[in-house]
């Protein structure tokens, strides 16, 4: 398959390549995280500093009609723990006016709420990129796009799928029985070769967006199971075949913009559903200081597990955006999930970013997370608060 | 014979109000605010499509400046307001970052920002026209189309700007989410270009003063500013948005103001 890719790609370059339009911009970033607390398993490394390149290369032809991007991006872990490798993007465009084909290895968004990303669902969640789940692997994928007046239909073959990556026993954010590395087991018997599809239609009309979704293949969220091996505890991540369907849904009303997503997901002798619900109210160019303020409220629910302390079970988020509008581009966003039927449960965050001079940027986050009862999810984490500081430059 | 009589006198009804700026004399009806904004939006008319590189200067109250890069592609839409997809590239941590905006003249404004990082569109509130544009002194509402149905005008006076004469037009917006009470604008009466606006908050203070210099014209018609200074009065920030190059006639169609367009790299 990746052979075949490449091989076309390469054709391609050279049937055309003299009309070619190209650029390329590299990004190195260098992160630090700290951990003020001990960690429950004295095993558990506290972070080390870590080395990221990332490197977009783009070219374009016949007038942009086709292109090819291409984004590798190398990891380093100075104790090796979250290393990591990964093509983002190798994809190759052919676009007419009311279609595109995209083929290669790529990345697609769906949704629309803040708190949580339930819908999007086609690629695999990095989280050696950091906890909020919002990095993610490269897919391969075979995308047509189809744009009328009617909205855009989406339709991807996913030839391949990635597992989830989760931190080995020396990682800090981790369950407190390690995820056993390398031991995926997949409902399906040809594995990770499972042939998934996909589909999403998108429909704009004035100030109202909605989107369905369907998805038919492996799940990107695994269940685990315990194993005992060598008097040691591990979990296994099993992967099941899933069909899923989604909907988004947003309206507009001046300030106000409405958010919705939800979903149903049937495994084989079960299913479940969840759904996200919220408003985002921004205050543009607040007390006529330019700063913009915006105000997010979501409500979470999930069907699938009855234990009142699950994550996004019956959560309720209150989030901040400021945006200064400042030479630096400096914003903030904070963010605080707190569980309806716990009050113990809940965790929070901070992220602030700006730009030092046009080349450099800074990044700091910062997570808490609290739970008193012993079968809460966020139990996993209750030592592992953390600050994270990042320096990026850009050339 | 009298229904030719008639017709000429509509012509001329609707030419009088024209002339009578080239020639003060022959005025026979006052000329309103509202026949200075229709002029000047029927000059602008036709042109079509444009693609334009501009840079932006931001300079804050110390006068310290950090620069913006974007390509700008516009496409004009008769009867309602114009479509544009900016590109930004500069500095390189936007690069990618695009902006589809699709403004009318009777409903809301539609806006979405595509944020290449997380290969996300997000859709921006249409309240946001009285926010800064990239941390600018421009707003958004200072950058979309000009469309004669969005304000109510008075012409206020007459009076000599520079070497030109100027029509001194008040423009009071209809839009609630517009971030301001009124603007004043010189409109030179030769070609009907704006010269300079002021921009009054809110509280109908004085909030920000935009020159525009360096006029040349395309496609023997259409005048455009290749130099637009926005100064901030109550901050002491200002934005210099410079057009280093702008092309007319590309042929752009609706499909190249989609959704998936934001999404180009190329």
């Amino acid at each position: 398959m990746f052979r075949t890719v490449l091989l076309t790609l390469f054709v391609l370059f050279y049937t055309v390549g003299a009309y070619a339009e190209e650029s390329i911009s590299t990004q190195v970033s260098l992160e630090q995280r700290l951990f003020w607390q001990s960690p429950v398993d004295p095993e558990q490394h506290s972070d080390s500093t870590i080395l990221s390149i990332e490197t977009e290369y783009a070219i374009s032809w016949l007038e942009g009609t086709h292109g090819v991007i291409f984004t590798p991006f190398i990891q380093l872990d100075t104790d090796s723990i979250r290393d990591n490798t990964d093509v983002r993007e190798l994809l190759w465009t052919y676009r007419q006016d009311t279609w595109e084909v995209r083929s290669g290895v790529g990345k697609v968004f769906w949704g629309q709420t803040e708190s949580m990303h339930l819908v999007d669902i086609v690629n695999q969640t990095d989280l050696s990129g950091g906890v909020d789940g919002e990095d993610k692997l490269g897919q391969p994928m075979i995308n047509i796009v189809f744009s009328r007046e009617w909205g855009s239909a989406s339709f991807f073959i996913l030839p391949y799928f990635r597992e989830r990556e989760f931190p080995d026993s020396q990682g800090r954010l981790r369950y407190s029985v390690p995820v056993v590395p390398n031991r995926n087991e997949y409902e399906a018997g040809d594995e990770e070769h499972h042939l998934d599809l996909a589909s999403r239609w998108h429909y704009i009309e004035g100030n109202a967006e909605v989107a369905l979704s369907y998805f038919d293949g492996t799940s990107r969220e695994p269940s685990f199971y315990t194993l005992k091996e060598n008097d040691e505890l591990g979990l296994v991540a099993f992967y099941p075949q899933v069909q899923q369907f989604g909907l988004e849904s947003l309206y507009i009303d001046g300030s106000w913009i409405w958010k919705f997503e939800g979903i149903y997901r049937t495994y084989t002798n079960n299913h479940f559903h969840a759904m996200v619900a919220g408003v985002e109210y921004t205050q543009y160019g607040i007390f006529y200081s330019g700063f913009d303020l915006g105000w997010i409220v979501e409500y979470q629910f999930d069907s699938r597990d009855q234990h009142a302390s699950a994550i996004g079970q019956n959560d309720l988020m209150l989030g901040a955006r400021i945006v200064f509008n400042d030479l630096a581009s400096t914003e903030v966003l904070i963010g605080f999930i707190q569980d309806m039927d716990d009050s113990s449960s809940h965790y929070g965050f901070i992220e602030a970013s700006g730009r030092l001079s046009d080349s450099w940027k800074f990044k700091m986050e910062s997570w808490f997370f609290s739970a008193k009862s012993p079968i809460d999810p966020l139990r996993h984490f209750e030592r592992d608060n953390f600050l994270q500081a990042s320096l990026h430059y850009y050339f | 014979m009298n229904i030719k009589f008639n017709q000429i006198v509509k012509v001329l009804a609707v030419a009088l109000p024209l002339s009578s700026v080239a020639s003060a004399s022959l005025a026979v009806t006052p000329l309103s605010g509202l026949d200075v904004a229709k002029e000047r939006k029927l000059r602008d008319t036709g042109w079509g499509d444009y693609q334009a590189e501009t840079t932006m200067i931001l300079r804050n109250a110390h006068g310290e400046e950090s620069v913006r890069k974007l390509s700008i592609n516009v496409l004009e839409v008769l009867d309602d307001g114009d479509k544009s997809i900016n590109f930004f590239s500069y500095p390189k941590d936007i690069k990618g970052t695009a902006l589809l905006s699709v403004s009318h003249i009777h409903s809301d404004d539609e806006q979405w920002l595509y944020l290449p990082a997380l290969k996300r569109t997000k859709r921006i509130a249409s309240s946001n026209k009285s926010g800064p544009f990239m941390g600018s002194e421009f707003s958004y509402e200072d950058l979309s189309s000009f469309e004669v149905e969005k304000s109510d005008y008075t012409l206020l006076r007459q009076e000599a700007c520079g070497e030109l004469t100027c029509f001194v037009l008040e423009s009071v917006p209809k839009d609630k989410y517009s971030g301001y009470k009124k603007r004043i604008s010189w409109i030179d009466t030769t070609h009907y270009r704006v010269q300079k606006t002021e921009f009054y908050d809110k509280r109908d203070t004085l909030l920000k003063t935009l020159t525009l210099f360096n006029y040349k014209q395309y496609l023997e018609t259409y005048w455009r500013p290749h130099t637009m200074k926005m100064i901030n009065h109550q901050s002491g920030k200002s934005t210099d948005l410079l057009t280093e190059e702008i092309r007319f006639k590309n042929g752009l169609s609706d499909s190249d103001f989609s959704q998936t367009q934001l999404k180009r790299v190329f």
